[in-house]
């Protein structure tokens, strides 16, 4: 604010210069008059006339200094505000519709900011990508891109040159005992080469060395800071303490910053080994399970990257006897990471822009109205002032509204943003970084000043073409409102009903969307279902027999627990996305391993399908009589498949290669939408778990009563058994179905809000523009009734100049909204961009709520009192 | 009021500049001083409202043609002067031939009508 003292200082300096160098001329000529004869009382009035308007002249000479226009600034800044007082009424709505705008706009740009475009956080980040395979031959029944192979891992490390580090990782969990209560950690297992990959030290100790990422000498560890803080006191000495995971020690070698984040394998990660890929992990093909990451050398570009391991790729294809074109899909880390959530940002960031320019026009709208009703306005150019001047006068108007409307819509984007990012679901990546910082700010700035440009440009510009004659006259004189301003708000209207409809149409076809995928056949029950993660560690649960055992009985306990109705076991929870799943070889049959057909395995108790209503559909469900037997149920659609209009049951299959055992069907259960609602039902096939399990699985039971209720319950049974087991993760299948459905409730929940909002702000616009052109044609609506028209006749005549304007943009909207539902479509669930149902029903909303804007000011027509109408013109 | 200046003449748009710098090269001058000046040699045709005279001044200030300082005039009055540059020696040649240059493109245009 120095600058400005002193500017103050300069100014104040040279207006005392002027005035004294102007007074000290009067004087010198007012004496001269004196002595030329004219008498003392008239000498300075004549200097005065010599002189010319001295206010004038001191104006043109300020002008010249070159400050003029902060003078008009700050006197313009001063009118404003004193005019924007005295309609407390119009400056209430127009702020508050501008604050909805920018507020909304700036809580989904802090969002978009901090989940797409900030940069992530590690060094030259855009030297980073993530890697997938593809395969163009073989018969996966999900989409194209695969994750990655260790053995095709181990080659591309060998031979690819465009790769500074090349890291692979796989999640795992892992029970940390011996010191205090159990508890199953997340672990990411990790190449030694992803810590100096992502550019990030360690706070304490040492990162992994390469000779640590061998088989046999992985016994080390790295701790995520805030399992250090948790488990550890933030013991300054913990590097070099062992820790036993899973009964087995380990060495911790380092302890992570805080600020540390996994690239995207999904929530926090509490530790990190090394992934030290076993022999068995690369021997079995076509098992690709891993997630890869690779930093590109400085100087090459990602074509080149591409390039080259096209090359590794063909050559690892050829050396399989099977005839099968290998790819590799290197995709930049940060797209990578959010692919998922661009598009419903997007699309909510398209959702909010559009709020904001119906409220720009509304406001558009209102200061035509108001600036016609100006007469001092007019009075003011009639005597001079130009037109310039009066424009930029209205402009800085505009512009002292849209800065109140800006900060109070900050104001509503600081507790916008805290909801929001309460209620994110957890897929949204780094949405734990959003923030409202100084580039949020910038953007507020911004879209607040360009709307005080947009909405104030066409009425200042309007003003600056009128003719002041006609605004002084059209006060007073004219009877009928048909003015070219009356079309101009009639035109905005149209488009703000437009844009409401394009809204409306994209909210009510994710409305849609989500309904039917409510609704959608799902295949199994979640009432009254409550699931838990078991982990069973290696030391105490060593193999199969003594896992099944333990099972068993935990199984047979909780069955017998009052208010169970049925428990069972699997080894992957329903709508935990792809996982378990390998290829299915016929007997008798010989066909190339990368085109067998891929099947989702679980393992699971008989008792499974009763625990969540699975139907039986053909056979029987395998019992405790076949523990000796290798047997299995598919799913519909895998009999189908494999063989189609036979009966399958009795039939042989093998799952996984040549040395797998034979298994033979016993029957067919239902499909179910078991890896993502929104996805058709994968080909299943069940086994018993004696046969083959995992170490982690996860055990359900009906309940008679609430779910939730039962955890104690069941808690205890698993105690009874196994006090040193780690029991966590309650979860009723109802909580499971509405965390897989939290993305798009989420993304319909803004989107509804914005739609609201923008059919409000709207309706507040036709509104306005009815009413205010009720109140312009009193006397017409006078003179009408005067001349035998009745209430109906005028109310329907104002209803049908009213929706003129509603009607056509309603129109425009959905065509409008057919063209841009494209880019809605990816995020629909068995909805089409035409909906007829979403159409029909948004019309009708849109439709009926612009009647009611219309009629509650037409009604006000029909109040006219005739006599008292003409009278007061 | 109007019959009393019929005989006047407005000044063309940017002349009072060139009057001014001319007026100044017989040595430093305050306002009133030039205004009369003015007045004076065109035998009163001319006729600039005194006012118009210090927008212009401080035009010319600013343009750095011209500087000002206050002194003392013989009759101790406290007057601001002006006084000549050397660029505004220049300018005052320049805007003079330009002058010149269309008085005479004036003149030959307006001779036929005065035959």
């Amino acid at each position: 604010m120095r600058w400005w003292a002193r500017w103050r200082r300069r100014k104040q300096w040279r207006e005392r210069d002027l005035d004294r160098e102007i007074r000290a001329h009067l004087d010198l000529e007012a004496e001269e008059q004196a002595a030329a004869g004219v008498p003392p009382g008239e000498a300075s009035y004549a200097a005065r006339r010599a002189f010319g308007n001295v206010d004038l002249f001191k104006e043109a000479t300020r002008e010249i200094w070159g400050w003029a226009w902060r003078d008009r600034l700050a006197q313009d800044i001063r009118y404003g505000l004193r005019r924007l007082r005295k309609s407390p009424g119009f400056t209430t709505v127009a702020v508050l519709s501008l604050a909805l705008g920018v507020g909304a706009n700036t809580a989904i740009f802090s969002i978009i900011h901090a989940v797409l475009l900030r940069p992530l956080p590690y060094p030259e980040p855009h030297r980073l990508l993530a890697i997938e395979e593809t395969q163009s031959a073989t018969k996966v029944f999900s989409s194209e891109a695969m994750m990655v192979s260790a053995l095709h891992f181990v080659t591309w490390r060998k031979q690819c040159r465009s790769f500074e580090q090349i890291a692979l990782l796989d999640g795992l969990s892992l029970n940390l005992t011996g010191m205090g209560e159990p508890e199953r950690l997340d672990v990411e297992r990790a190449s030694a080469t992803l810590f100096p990959l992502l550019g990030v030290q360690p706070r304490l100790g040492r990162s992994f060395l390469e000779e640590e990422d061998q088989p046999g000498r992985d016994r080390v560890v790295m701790l995520s800071d805030s399992l250090w803080h948790r488990r550890f006191q933030s013991d300054p000495g913990v590097v070099g303490r062992k820790i036993t995971l899973d009964g087995v020690p380990f060495e911790v070698v380092g302890v992570l910053p805080a600020s540390f984040r996994t690239p995207w394998l999904g929530g926090p990660v509490d530790l990190w080994k090394p992934f030290a890929i076993r022999e068995d992990e690369l021997q079995v093909i076509g098992d690709f399970n891993y997630e890869c990451l690779a930093r590109l050398r400085r100087g090459v570009s990602r074509e080149q990257a591409v390039a080259e391991m096209k090359i590794i790729q063909s050559g690892i294809a050829r050396t399989i006897p099977e005839r099968v074109e290998l790819g590799a899909l290197l995709t930049p880390l940060a797209e990578r990471m959010t692919a998922g959530s661009r598009q419903g940002l997007l699309l909510l960031l398209a959702a909010v822009g559009a709020v904001l320019l119906i409220a720009c026009v509304n406001i558009t709208n209102l200061l035509l109205a108001r600036n016609t009703a100006r007469r001092e306005l007019a009075i003011r150019a009639a005597i001079g002032a130009s037109r310039g001047r009066l424009g930029q006068q209205m402009l800085t108007e505009s512009l002292i509204l849209s800065a109140l409307g800006g900060m109070a819509g900050v104001l509503l984007a600081q507790t916008v943003v805290g909801l929001v990012v309460a209620h994110a679901p957890a897929d949204l990546p780094r949405i734990d970084e959003v923030r409202l910082d100084a580039p949020v700010f910038w953007f507020s700035f911004l879209i607040s000043m360009v709307a005080g440009l947009v909405f104030g440009f066409l009425p200042a510009w309007k003003f600056s073409l009128a003719d002041p004659q006609d605004a002084l006259k059209a006060d007073s004189r004219t009877t009928t409102g048909g003015t070219s301003s009356g079309r101009v708000r009639r035109l905005l209207v149209g488009c703000e009903v437009g844009l409401g409809t394009v809204c409306l149409v994209l909210a009510g076809l994710l409305m849609q969307s989500f309904v039917r995928l409510l609704r959608v056949e799902r295949g199994y029950a979640v009432e009254r279902i409550l699931t838990v993660n078991l982990m069973m560690p290696a030391v105490r649960y060593p193999d199969l027999a003594a896992r099944t055992k333990f099972l068993r009985s935990a199984l047979d306990d909780l069955q017998r627990l009052p208010g169970v109705l049925a428990a069972g076991a699997t080894n992957r929870q329903l709508l935990s996305g792809p996982g378990s799943n390998n290829s299915i070889t016929l007997e008798g049959t010989k066909v190339p391993l990368l085109e067998r057909p891929v099947v989702d395995y679980r393992c699971i108790s008989p008792g499974y399908f009763r625990t969540f209503g699975i139907p039986l559909i053909t056979g029987r469900v395998f019992d405790e009589s076949d523990v000796h037997r290798n047997v299995a149920v598919l799913s519909a659609k895998t009999a189908q498949g494999l063989w189609p209009g036979e009966n399958p049951v009795g039939k042989h299959f093998r799952l996984g290669d040549e040395g797998s055992p034979l298994a033979e069907v016993v029957g067919v259960a239902g499909d179910v939408r078991g890896v993502r609602l929104d996805e058709v039902p994968n080909p299943t096939v069940y086994l018993p778990y004696w046969q083959r399990d995992r170490r982690d699985m996860i055990i359900a039971v009906r309940t008679a009563l609430e779910p939730a209720a039962m955890a104690s319950g069941v808690r205890d049974t698993i105690r009874k058994l196994d006090p040193e087991l780690p029991v966590r993760a309650f979860r009723t299948m109802e909580q499971v179905l509405s965390a897989e459905l939290s993305p798009r409730r989420f993304q319909l929940t803004l989107v509804l809000l914005f739609a609201a909002t923008a059919l409000l702000l709207a309706s507040i616009g036709i509104y306005g523009v009815v009413s205010y052109s009720v109140a312009q044609r009193r006397a017409e609506m006078g003179i009408r009734m005067a001349l035998g028209a009745t209430a109906s006749d005028v109310k329907w005549l104002v209803m049908r100049q009213g929706m003129g304007p509603v009607v056509a943009g309603w129109a425009a909207g959905l065509v409008g909204a057919l063209a841009v539902g494209r880019i809605v479509r990816s995020l629909l669930f068995d909805t089409g961009t035409s909906d007829l149902a979403t159409l029909a029903s948004v019309s009708a909303v849109v439709l009926l709520v612009a009647l009611a804007a219309c009629y509650l000011p037409s009604r006000r027509a029909t109040r006219i009192d005739p006599m008292v109408a003409l009278r007061y013109q | 009021m109007a019959k009393e200046h019929s005989n006047r003449v407005e000044l063309l748009q940017g002349t009072l500049d060139m009057l001014i710098l001319r007026t100044l090269l017989f040595g430093p001058m305050h306002g009133h001083g030039i205004a009369k000046h003015i007045q004076r040699t065109s035998d009163e045709v001319l006729q600039v409202d005194h006012g118009s005279l210090y927008p212009a001044l401080h035009r010319l200030d600013r343009q750095r043609w011209i500087t000002s300082k206050w002194e003392t005039t013989d009759r101790g009055r406290e007057m601001k002067f002006y006084r000549l540059t050397a660029a505004g020696r220049k300018q005052l040649t320049l805007e003079e031939s330009r002058w010149k240059q269309l008085a005479r493109a004036i003149a030959r245009v307006m001779r036929p009508a005065e035959e």
